[in-house]
């Protein structure tokens, strides 16, 4: 039996011929880790990256504006950023579990995995550069994007020292295949100063060489990045406490140190629509187009005008009576400055008239510096320089030098923007530390992120939703800080827990 | 015995005597009664035979050495009467001169040979495992448009979800069980040896298919390795190899008619607020009234879905087909078109134009070369997808209040609809508005195509070679026009595609273009042999395949012109990304299929295969099968069967990782580089491993019986390890999990005509039924017990927890008896009572406005979250039933799911604002029971929607005419036929289910966008694994399920 095969081996040829490629291809569409960290331009691509991480877990959409609403700065009864839900009265706990819905879900998750991505990624860099992966061997490039690194991480580990009641420490040399343990808020707070400290040791030699340009349109130089990390440190060392109590045990000294040394500029970088934007500033924007998103909580409005309430009556509810007059009026200037007055209310009446009031703020439409809409164009505001001297102010009332905060006050935006009657150079602690706490509320709104929640917990006691006062402290049950997500306790085969609620009045035990 | 004996040595020695024996008779349609000219009459095993005349006589003369053959055989001659498309016929004509014949057409559920798995095509008789089979001419009688719809409750075992009516829209399969917790169901499909990219249909006309071949799992699919545990589904398309030799025939076909939607949504027509101003065409509602009841119809109160929703679509349909056979030649070329407008006014539909060349040539005796070649190009006008929010023309329209008049004039502009015409709070945007400025299209040009040659050294063994192209490119088109002035945007697009926004002039566009090709080589060696008893059939295979995938995208906002579908016109906001992969595999296998006197059945199946996709250090993955039948009727004669047939078999199967599990990492959009998955490199193929037992039964010709059981054991599930946040990664695909499953499947065909022995009639009655039930559990988890699901929105419906049902639906519990209250920290069960609609509320709160349901808690007062549903059915049953009495046939095909749950997220968006019907329909209770407070519960799921997704349906209907030749007169004397049909689809369902149809799945998001999100391929994110409609039964807005009636004229020349 003969064959002739030789067609056969035209057809071997031919399947030959289309088989061609290798199977270890290669991924066409991004970079790997090995790629990215072997060549120095790309450390500051990925740096790039871990600072949007930082913007977005921190500024971004769902922790600004909820924890906003729940600390009476702003009033939204909209369920978009978990808002409704974090402002009902009574406060209920924050639930924390992964089977909720996914806007409330990400109050917690947008902090804590934007920080901690933005810590992973700098202790990549920093790896990196310990390995020998440079840009200008070991030059001013290197060492600032070693400083930039740093602080990165300080004010990833600030922002979860401020919010969770714990953190991650993990560093560029921490094994991440043991087990993590989890580190008290006090610990985080010591970490990141420590850390915006380092940024700034390293910076400071560089002199004109260094150049830190990962905030979306914000050059800064040497002076301007030690300026930053001062005032972030004075920020965090000054707002960490969850209680009154606590607040007692600022280091007071440490916090006017940064803060003489902190901001003298406005720092704000550039909306770009895309990963720079700021929600909390968004929802007060003027976009051309109603509804507005979100209002000021009435007791803001309360705050500036002592004739209104400090709750917005439940005329439909409780058929409380109805505001008799809805239109403010203040001696400070900022009301008509900084607030718009819109008579009607567009909130859905069935999710509590509580959320009701009659500003807005819109202050991006009057001040130069605020001419941003938060989204798509223009300066974020995050951290003024009214912010900084605020804290200055606060640390010499608290280190004992009452007559230097009062006169510092009476020249700072308490009269250059309010134009508000000096404070008496006799005025009590308590009396100063209320005009401290109206200034940050006021002047300081939609900068700092959940600024008025952090300032609320520590500076005043906590009152019942029905006996708020305009700058009293946070309403009875309110979470003073939010639980570890319950995703990542899961990883750690650790049982949810949650802050607030009725079983949880101060907002600070953890609720099984 | 002896009596026997001697009957036949005298008809041996009689029938020699009888010098020439003539037998006559007429060879009629049985359908028809019509005569059958050109029918080819044989006497069995010899060369004598004869022709039908035109009038379907036959005449045959038996020569005068005839004794030959009868004193051999020592029996009467058996005539075979065969004829294209008809069954073939043996009659014994023993003492008969005159012998007539009535031919059935060929039954379609019967096909010769199974060539799908095997190693040269073989008999279903002879096959030792399962395959689903079905023929061209059962699912051309109600064609569908997408040809996956036509395979619904036919094959059993065989689930075809599709998540809406939309005129073009992909559906999506599960054979037996589900075998995969993140990656999806859908099987490898095979068109003609070309293998489809993710497994779309959509572009092949139902009227080109032959037959399709399904093979159900691992014990079947084996050969086709880690693309094959969902099982494979092989398509064969005409190929005019059936006509007689120098015939060419012609087919136009046309089908006109319409599609509607059955009946309206249910919305609310009442109201609980105060009038303020009821005057058009924007009424003005107050506050609510005291008990917040619905005591008054809404001003000014419209029906937004006759008026501006719904309407009766066109659909329409032209194929002409050529088919034609020379001696070495035979061809079909086809042209198709198809026109769907929908049901929703304003769109365009779909549209989608088709050709098709199949070409086979025998160059000599040795050489064939073969080619089969399609093209096909689409154009869809769709909604937008409901994925994270409702934005889109349907759902705003039924979230709408129905008081406001929507075609009022714009008073910004001028233009055409008043955007902003809600003034309830609600702030929807005018749903005409959306519809006449913002457009989705989607066009698709595919290319199909596989050229082989096929050379045949001996007759015994077979060497070829063929290589097969998909290529299909994908545009994707949104634009908002310039001038837009809603805040309300499809997902992506930022703030300058509102008008006016920091003196934007408004409008969007985003272009997104898709390239998919999946090219494969592939060389066979086949032989064929039989010794003393043994059939021998083996395959020895190499495949090599090249998969690559390339996405461009710009986008861009703040238009300058009107009208200008080009990224040219964008002035803001402008992004560009694009993507591209590739996947590179080799495989290798042996097959072999052995009988022994076709009784003793034996195949065997051993494939080795690598994949880029496969971490390096799990580069090959081997698959096997074995399996075995006995034909028990071989040996034993047991009434009342004809055929008995045992099977067992036991095989492997993978399913591929996808490209983004396989590799990491940085996602880099627009320059910014973030960290999303961490690469493994020690990634493998999930291994199904299935064993299958099964029988095949003919009981008294009439009956065909197929059940299987099947086992299936899916290891090393590819799940998202979550890692903890300080890593920096969100997680890492890993083989981290296990499925089992438990299948039970049966068919049933009846032929009823035989069953009640109608003789001699044109009558044809068969039932062809399919019986399914299907257990899955999640057998092992490496990772923590998990939430997944559809979208943003239900992403935590769904539980994935070892040792429970896959498909469970956790959610939070509002009370519906007091015994729940037991254990209820705080909580005295003797305050409460059931209301009206059955959930437990405060007693002294029945009737006022703070009537709430409540909700069970746990000891911290958190809502407790447990089992409120199971999607798994009890079973599924389909009925494909055919009447037909001569050239009249009605065509039947009832489909029936009992049990299994749907999650109404439609529903539940309608409690939002009040608007469901629902809230309106009790006059006692408050707004607040159903709104944020109550069951509505601010879109977090609970049982109040969850539904019996039970349901009977009619699923198709086809009444037809076929008028042969001989009864056509004058001008139609030239046709071969008309057929003239009457065809309905999913004309009527039975069903509790409240929403618009509950044959629903989860829409899967249609269009990733890259500029907005990288990661969101399909299977690359745990919490929404976006696109797993058949584990995912969440009812979302979909695209109503239309029912349409058509009149379709078929001529054949």
């Amino acid at each position: 039996m003969k064959i002739n095969f030789y067609p056969a081996y035209i057809l071997f040829l031919i399947f030959s011929l289309t088989s061609c490629k290798e199977l270890d291809t290669v991924n066409l569409n991004n970079p790997d880790r090995q790629t990215v960290l072997t060549t120095g331009g790309d450390l500051i691509a990925a740096l790039e990256g871990g600072y949007i991480n930082w913007w977005q877990g921190v500024h971004g959409d769902h922790p600004a504006l909820a924890l906003s609403v729940a600390g009476d700065a702003y009033g939204m009864s909209w369920a978009d950023f978990g808002a409704q839900r974090m402002g009902m009265e009574p406060r209920t706990a924050y639930n924390n579990r992964t089977t909720e819905e996914s806007d409330y879900r990400q109050v917690v998750q947008e902090p804590w995995f934007g920080c901690l991505s933005a810590v992973a990624t700098a202790n990549d860099i920093l790896a990196a550069l310990d390995r020998g992966v440079s840009i200008d061997r070991d030059g001013p490039q290197d060492q600032g994007v070693r400083a930039a690194a740093y602080f990165l991480r300080g004010v990833s580990w600030g922002y979860l020292g401020l919010i969770f009641d714990e953190g991650l420490l993990v560093d560029e040399y921490t094994d991440l295949e043991q087990e993590l343990n989890f580190v008290p808020y006090p610990e985080m707070i010591a970490a990141s100063v420590a850390e915006l400290e380092l940024g700034i040791q390293t910076a400071t030699p560089l002199g004109e060489d260094f150049v830190h340009n990962y905030f979306n349109e914000v050059r800064l130089n040497t002076d301007e990045f030690v300026q930053l990390s001062h005032a972030y440190a004075a920020r965090f060392l000054t707002q960490w406490p969850r209680t009154p109590e606590e607040n007692e045990t600022v280091n007071w000294q440490a916090v006017l140190d940064h803060a003489e040394k902190g901001l003298t500029y406005n720092f704000a970088p550039e909306a770009d629509g895309e990963s720079w934007q700021s929600y909390h500033q968004w929802v007060f924007a003027e976009t051309g187009q109603g509804p507005f998103w979100a209002r000021v909580d009435q007791r803001l409005v309360a705050a500036m005008d002592p004739s209104q309430p400090s709750r917005y009556p439940e005329t439909a509810a409780k058929g409380e009576a109805p505001l008799g007059k809805t239109e403010a009026q203040s001696n400070d200037q900022r009301l008509k400055t900084d607030f718009v007055y819109l008579p009607k209310n567009n909130f859905p009446v069935d999710r509590g008239e509580w959320h009701y009031s009659h500003y807005k703020h819109n202050r991006n439409l009057t001040d130069p510096d605020f001419a941003g809409d938060g989204s798509s164009t223009g300066p974020m505001p995050a951290f003024r320089e009214a912010d900084n001297e605020l804290l200055r102010i606060e640390a010499l009332l608290e280190l004992g030098q009452k007559s230097q905060a009062i006169s510092a006050l009476n020249a700072g935006t308490r009269k250059t923007r309010g134009q508000l009657p000096n404070l008496p150079s006799q005025a009590g602690e308590q009396e100063v530390r209320q005009a401290i706490l109206y200034e940050r509320a006021i002047e300081l709104l939609s900068t700092g992120p959940a600024s008025l929640w952090l300032d609320r917990r520590r500076m005043m006691s906590r009152e019942d939703y029905l006996e708020v006062t305009p700058l009293g402290g946070l309403q009875t049950g309110t979470p003073a800080q939010l639980p570890v997500p319950a995703e990542e306790l899961r990883i750690q085969g650790e049982m949810p827990y949650n802050f607030g609620g009725p079983n949880d009045p101060e907002g600070i035990v953890a609720v099984f | 015995m002896i009596k026997q004996l001697l009957l036949v040595l005298l008809v041996a020695f009689i029938t020699p005597l009888s010098a020439q024996q003539i037998i006559q008779g007429r060879v009629t349609d049985a359908a028809t009664g019509e005569p059958l000219v050109g029918v080819n009459i044989q006497i069995k095993d010899t060369n004598y035979g004869a022709v039908t005349d035109l009038d379907g006589n036959y005449e045959l003369r038996i020569p005068g050495s005839g004794g030959q053959f009868f004193s051999r055989k020592a029996s009467p001659p058996v005539l075979v009467f065969t004829y294209t498309g008809f069954e073939t016929q043996e009659i014994d004509s023993k003492d008969r001169d005159r012998v007539n014949v009535e031919l059935t057409t060929t039954a379609s559920e019967l096909q010769e040979v199974v060539i799908t798995g095997t190693a040269t095509g073989r008999s279903p008789k002879l096959m030792s495992y399962s395959v689903g089979r079905i023929a061209g001419p059962a699912i051309g009688r109600v064609p569908a448009d997408n040809l996956g719809s036509s395979l619904q409750a036919r094959i059993p075992g065989l689930r075809v979800s599709r998540p809406g009516g939309q005129p073009g829209q992909e559906v999506y399969y599960q054979i037996r069980s589900a075998n995969s917790i993140a990656n999806g169901q859908q099987p490898l499909v095979i068109l003609d040896g070309i293998f489809l990219s993710e497994g779309s249909l959509a572009d092949i006309p139902v009227q080109d298919i032959d037959r399709i071949e399904v093979l159900k799992g691992s014990a079947g699919a084996s050969l086709y390795g880690s693309q094959a545990a969902n099982g494979v589904i092989q398509i064969f398309t005409k190929r005019g190899k059936d006509l007689e030799v120098g015939k060419t025939k012609v087919t136009y076909r046309n089908e006109t008619g319409f599609s509607e939607v059955v009946d309206q949504y249910p919305v609310n027509t009442l109201t609980q607020r105060e009038i303020i101003d009821s005057g058009e065409p924007q009424p003005i509602l107050g506050n609510p009234n005291e008990g917040q009841l619905f005591s008054q119809e809404l001003p000014n109160l419209q029906n937004y879905q006759e008026d501006f929703l719904f309407q009766r679509g066109v659909r329409q349909s032209h194929a002409l087909i050529v088919e034609g056979k020379t001696n070495a030649t035979n061809f079909l070329a086809s042209y198709q078109r198809l026109q769907d407008k929908g049901v929703l006014q304003g769109l365009d539909g779909y549209t989608r134009n088709a050709l098709r060349l199949n070409l086979d040539h025998q160059v000599s005796n040795k050489f064939s070369v073969y080619l089969s070649s399609a093209y096909t190009q689409s154009e869809q006008d769709l909604i937008e997808p409901v994925a994270n929010g409702p934005n889109n023309f349907l759902s705003s329209t039924l979230l709408m209040t129905p008081m406001f008049t929507l075609d009022a004039p714009n008073e910004e502009d001028g233009t055409a609809f008043d955007w902003d015409i809600d003034n309830t709070g609600a702030n929807i945007t005018n749903p005409l508005y959306t519809r006449e400025n913002i457009s989705n299209r989607l066009g698709r040009n595919r290319l199909l195509g596989q050229a082989g040659v096929s050379y045949y050294p001996k007759e015994w063994l077979n060497i070829s070679y063929a290589a097969a192209l998909d290529r299909s490119v994908r545009n994707f088109e949104q634009y908002l026009e310039k001038g837009y002035l809603s805040t309300t945007l499809p997902d992506g697009f930022g703030t300058l595609a509102t008008a006016n926004v920091q003196g934007s002039n408004g409008g969007g566009i985003l272009q997104r273009d898709q390239v998919d090709q999946t090219f494969i080589s592939r060389l066979n060696v086949s032989a064929q042999r039989g010794w003393g008893g043994f059939n021998l059939a083996t395959r020895l295979g190499f495949l090599y395949e090249d998969i690559t995938q390339e996405i461009r995208e710009g986008k861009g906002e703040d238009l300058a012109v009107r009208n200008l579908n080009s990224l040219d016109n964008a002035r803001s906001n402008i992004t560009i990304s694009s993507a591209a992969q590739e996947i590179v595999a080799y495989s290798g296998f042996l097959v072999a299929d052995v009988d022994y006197k076709e009784k003793y059945l034996f195949s065997g199946l051993l494939r080795r295969e690598g994949s880029s996709l496969f971490g390096p250090e799990n580069r090959w993955a081997n698959y096997y099968r074995v399996s075995g039948a006995y034909r028990i009727t071989q040996d034993l004669k047991i009434k009342p069967f004809q055929e008995l047939k045992l099977r067992a078999s036991m095989g492997t199967a993978g399913i591929r990782p996808t490209y983004e599990q396989r590799f990491e990492a940085f996602s880099l959009v627009n320059g910014e580089l973030t960290k999303n998955t961490l690469g493994n490199e020690l990634l493998k193929p999930a291994q199904s491993t299935e064993q299958e037992i099964g029988l095949d039964a003919t009981i008294g010709r009439s009956l065909r019986l197929e059940f299987n059981f099947s086992r299936i054991n899916t290891d090393d599930q590819i799940l998202l390890v979550p890692l903890t946040a300080a890593a920096g990664f969100r997680g890492q695909w890993r083989n981290a999990g296990s499925l089992e499953a438990k299948v039970y499947e049966g068919g049933l065909n009846i032929d009823f005509a035989r069953l009640f022995r109608f003789k001699g009639t044109a009558m044809r009655w068969e039932l062809f039924t399919t019986f399914s039930r299907v257990q899955q559990t999640v057998t092992s988890l490496d990772v923590p017990a998990y939430y997944t699901g559809p979208g943003a929105q239900q992403a935590s419906l769904f539980v994935i927890e070892e040792g429970r049902t896959l498909g469970l639906m956790e959610g939070e519990i509002f009370a519906t008896s007091l015994e729940q209250l037991q254990g209820q920290e705080g909580i005295n069960p003797a305050d409460f009572m059931i209301n009206d609609l059955g959930y437990v509320v405060r007693t002294d709160q029945l009737g006022t406005a703070q009537e709430a349901p409540y909700k069970l808690r746990d000891a911290g007062g958190n809502p407790i979250v447990d089992v409120i549903g199971d999607i798994n059915p009890d079973f599924r049953m389909g009925f494909a039933h055919t009447l037909a009495f001569r050239s009249l046939e009605l065509y039947t095909l009832f489909d029936w799911k009992k049990g299994g749950d749907i999650y109404n997220a439609t529903k539940q968006w309608l409690y939002k604002d009040l608007r469901h019907a629902e809230v309106g329909d009790n006059p006692n209770i408050s707004a607040n029971f159903y709104g944020s407070n109550g069951l509505y519960n601010a879109l977090v799921a609970n049982n109040h929607f969850v539904e019996d997704g039970s349901f009977f349906m009619l699923r198709e209907a086809a009444l037809t005419l076929m008028i042969r030749q001989q009864s056509l007169g004058g001008l139609f004397k030239k046709f071969d036929h008309i057929r003239l049909s009457l065809i309905g689809r999913n004309i009527f369902t039975k069903t509790d289910y409240s929403g618009f149809h509950p044959d629903v799945s989860s829409v899967p998001r249609s269009e990733s966008l890259l500029s907005t999100s990288a990661p969101d391929a399909r299977g690359s994110d745990l919490t929404t694994p976006n696109g797993d409609p058949s584990l995912f039964l969440v009812d979302s807005f979909n695209y109503p399920l239309p029912r349409s009636f058509t009149f379709s004229v078929q001529f054949g020349f």
